[in-house]
């Protein structure tokens, strides 16, 4: 896509969603590139990620950072409200705007909901992609993220929803199947049965949408490889891993978005887990980057989008100074990786809002966030 | 020369420095405390230091127990050593140098026991912290009750030993061995005749923590109250850091002074009490010289002052954990500058 298409694409684009219409009426096939969006969380620093000679993700900065467009002054705007933490930084990604979100409760203040359209209803209803082809990876420690896959509002809400893949949505799975077949003793039954009902109640809305039929076998698949016990599948990050790379392959995602988190776990301690974690999110990249590589469908048809939610603190007085919850200009301070068909090789060598990665992806994708507030990095295009 | 003679002449102490019995008056007095603190702030900035100032702070404990038994002597200094011992003068070496020898050993005494009495809690808390945040990171949540039983445990442990410690610490100077940590009989006997005195350390204890919680949260939320912070040089930041630990320093070793002189005086009340109650006890102690009569403690009574010195104790673990939580480090379980080493680290 050259710059002047992708202009006249978002503009035209823009121009028609802005007309009211009905669902699905004129939505069309979706014959663009896929987007594998890689949230590099939860709240990295540059330091630790993207300076060339300390970096622990070398395969990032080293290998996937030449393939295409190296943003290395993403920033975070420094506005009121603005919080520089995982649930605001995702939908700052997600939506193309700040502060486009509510706390659904007063008593569940880590739980944001989206009050804006995400990248996810804005692609489903510009196109007939079904739902298990738009797709959010998250992990089993923020299940506050859970519910991401759709906004409230009035916009375009649950009909445009993605689907979850996450521990959450396999235990809703197997509680499930484990109450129909009833081949456990009865206590056990009950046991599962209270599971399920707490595992239902973490939804803020309430609304916790079925799972449609490609999810479901795929949720058969994971069960009969790796049982009921929750012991065997990979955990933490590597987890979001192996559902990303299995989702590949069995569900054909157009639209991608894997969570990680695991960084966020410097906030108690051993900073250790800080950099470990960014080593585990760097093997999970080369297996999704291979996994694509490997496949016809994604091969030289998939745009990988890499950024973080947040950065974290540089405070040289604290023992751990990696916390992100203090306003700092660190905090505020990220970067991407793009890079795949269409896109340019090189460096942005300015500031770019991180408002601008909703835009982007639409722009790649062919139709437009138009309530993003960012623009589009239209320099990334070739 | 008896000792108060050698005391009044300043000996035992860095000059200008050196506290005595009876000090010519207000000023100087002033000065000697200015002096004092200086050199302990000093100290405190290191954990190696530290310990020069915990045996000075410790032979300062045994010198105001020992002096209220009756038993004058020189008070102690920081470099300086006595200019005569068991009634003979002491060599030049031991002149210049005997005061510094003498608060390191002090110091090594009460580290060791300091650390006897309070690492079977503070390693548990290590242990439990590191390894409950290596098992939520790896999810191996099937076991992740055990780090927070384990560090519960040892809050227990904690709130059941820290009301004792400084009685013990007291007990320790005033008898200037090691051995006196583990004399359970005794130190249960002073401690209960330290009645409402216990509780009231613990709760000046838990008190003189805040502000070492406090900083802890002032730096770490540096960046968003002072953002220049973040801008510093790497040279500047040691240097601001320096400050930070200098002050920090000086506030522990004002704290942990005045609680070890507090300690004191109640063991200096306490244990004659003690020794007059139970002598056979207390014989061969310093405290035995002093004895008088006392009462026996109600046992409920001594239960309930005990108690509310734990619960007035529970703070304590309470201001670390926050005090991690807002900015970790590994040693800071094992040394709190009001508990063990006077390093606020």
């Amino acid at each position: 896509m050259d710059r002047r298409c992708f202009t006249l694409g978002s503009l035209g684009l823009a121009a028609s969603l802005a007309a009211p219409r009905p669902i699905f009426a004129e939505s069309r096939a979706y014959a663009g590139p896929n987007v594998i969006l890689v949230r590099f969380g939860g709240g990295v620093r540059r330091a630790e990620t993207i300076d060339e000679a300390a970096t622990f993700a070398p395969y990032l900065r080293h290998v996937l950072a030449p393939r295409g467009t190296f943003v290395p002054d993403l920033r975070i705007d420094r506005l009121d409200g603005v919080n520089t933490s995982h649930a605001e930084g995702t939908l700052n990604l997600l939506t193309g705007r700040y502060l486009a979100y509510r706390e659904p409760s007063a008593v569940l203040n880590d739980r944001l909901e989206p009050t804006e359209p995400t990248l996810f209803e804005y692609l489903r209803r510009a196109f007939q992609i079904p739902s298990h082809q738009v797709l959010l990876v998250n992990g089993e420690d923020r299940p506050q993220e859970e519910f991401f896959t759709f906004g409230a509002g009035d916009h375009f809400g649950v009909e445009f929803r993605s689907e979850m893949l996450s521990l959450h949505r396999y235990k809703l799975y197997r509680t499930a199947m484990q109450l129909a077949e009833r081949s456990l003793p009865e206590d056990e039954l009950l046991t599962i049965q209270a599971e399920r009902e707490t595992l239902l109640t973490l939804g803020p809305s309430g609304a916790t949408p079925d799972p449609s039929p490609e999810v479901t076998a795929f949720w058969a698949r994971w069960r009969a490889d790796f049982g009921d016990s929750g012991l065997k599948n990979p955990r933490g990050d590597r987890l979001l891993t192996e559902l990303s790379v299995r989702a590949l392959a069995d569900l054909r995602p157009r639209f991608l978005m894997v969570n990680y988190q695991d960084p966020d776990y410097v906030h108690w301690g051993n900073p250790s887990h800080y950099t470990r974690a960014i080593a585990i999110i760097d093997e999970g990249l080369q297996r999704l980057v291979a996994a694509a590589d490997a496949d016809p469908f994604y091969r030289d048809n998939t745009v990988f989008v890499i950024t973080p939610d947040c950065g974290r603190d540089a405070n040289p007085l604290a023992e751990v100074p990696f916390q992100h919850h203090f306003n700092s200009r660190s905090a505020h301070e990220t970067w991407a990786v793009i890079f795949g068909p269409g896109i340019a090789r090189g460096t942005v060598d300015k500031p770019v809002d991180q408002s601008a990665i909703a835009p982007t992806i639409a722009a790649a994708m062919g139709f437009a966030a138009s309530r993003a507030e960012g623009r589009a990095i239209e320099e990334i295009f070739l | 020369m008896t000792p108060r003679q050698s005391a009044a002449r300043g000996e035992g102490a860095i000059a200008g420095l050196a506290p005595t019995h009876h000090g010519p008056g207000r000023l100087s007095r002033l000065a000697r405390f200015l002096g004092n603190a200086a050199v302990g702030a000093v100290l405190c900035t290191g954990p190696v230091t530290s310990l020069i100032a915990l045996g000075w702070m410790t032979r300062r404990q045994g010198h105001l127990a020992r002096d209220r038994f009756g038993a004058a002597e020189e008070m102690p200094g920081w470099l300086l050593g006595p200019h005569e011992a068991n009634g003979r003068p002491t060599g030049r070496q031991a002149r210049a140098l005997g005061g510094l020898a003498a608060n390191i050993r002090a110091g090594l005494i009460a580290l060791a026991a300091l650390l006897a009495w309070t690492l079977p809690f503070t390693l548990l808390w290590l242990g439990a912290w590191w390894a409950g945040w290596e098992n939520s990171f790896n999810k191996g949540y099937e076991q992740a009750f055990v780090g927070p039983s384990v560090f519960l445990f040892g809050v227990l442990l904690a709130t059941l030993i820290l009301p004792a410690l400084p009685l013990m610490l007291a007990h320790v100077a005033a008898e200037d061995r090691l051995a006196a940590a583990f004399e359970l009989r005794r130190l249960r006997s002073v401690v209960a005749q330290a009645g409402w005195r216990v509780p009231a350390l613990g709760l000046l204890t838990t008190l003189c923590a805040l502000p070492f919680a406090a900083a802890r949260g002032l730096i770490t939320t540096a960046t968003d109250w002072a953002p220049w912070v973040e801008d510093l040089s790497p040279d500047d930041a040691a240097a601001l850091k320096g400050q930070i630990a200098l002050i920090l320093a000086a506030l522990t070793f004002l704290a942990a002074t005045g609680l070890h002189l507090l300690a004191a005086r109640t063991y200096a009340t306490a244990a004659p009490r003690a020794a007059g109650l139970k002598p056979g006890l207390w014989d061969g102690t310093q405290a035995a010289e002093a004895a008088r009569p006392g009462q026996a403690r109600s046992r409920l009574l001594s239960l309930i002052w005990y108690g509310l010195g734990m619960a007035f104790a529970l703070g304590l673990p309470a201001l670390i954990l926050a005090g991690q939580f807002l900015d970790h480090a590994w040693w800071r379980w094992l040394f709190h500058p009001l508990v063990t080493l006077p390093w606020p680290g």
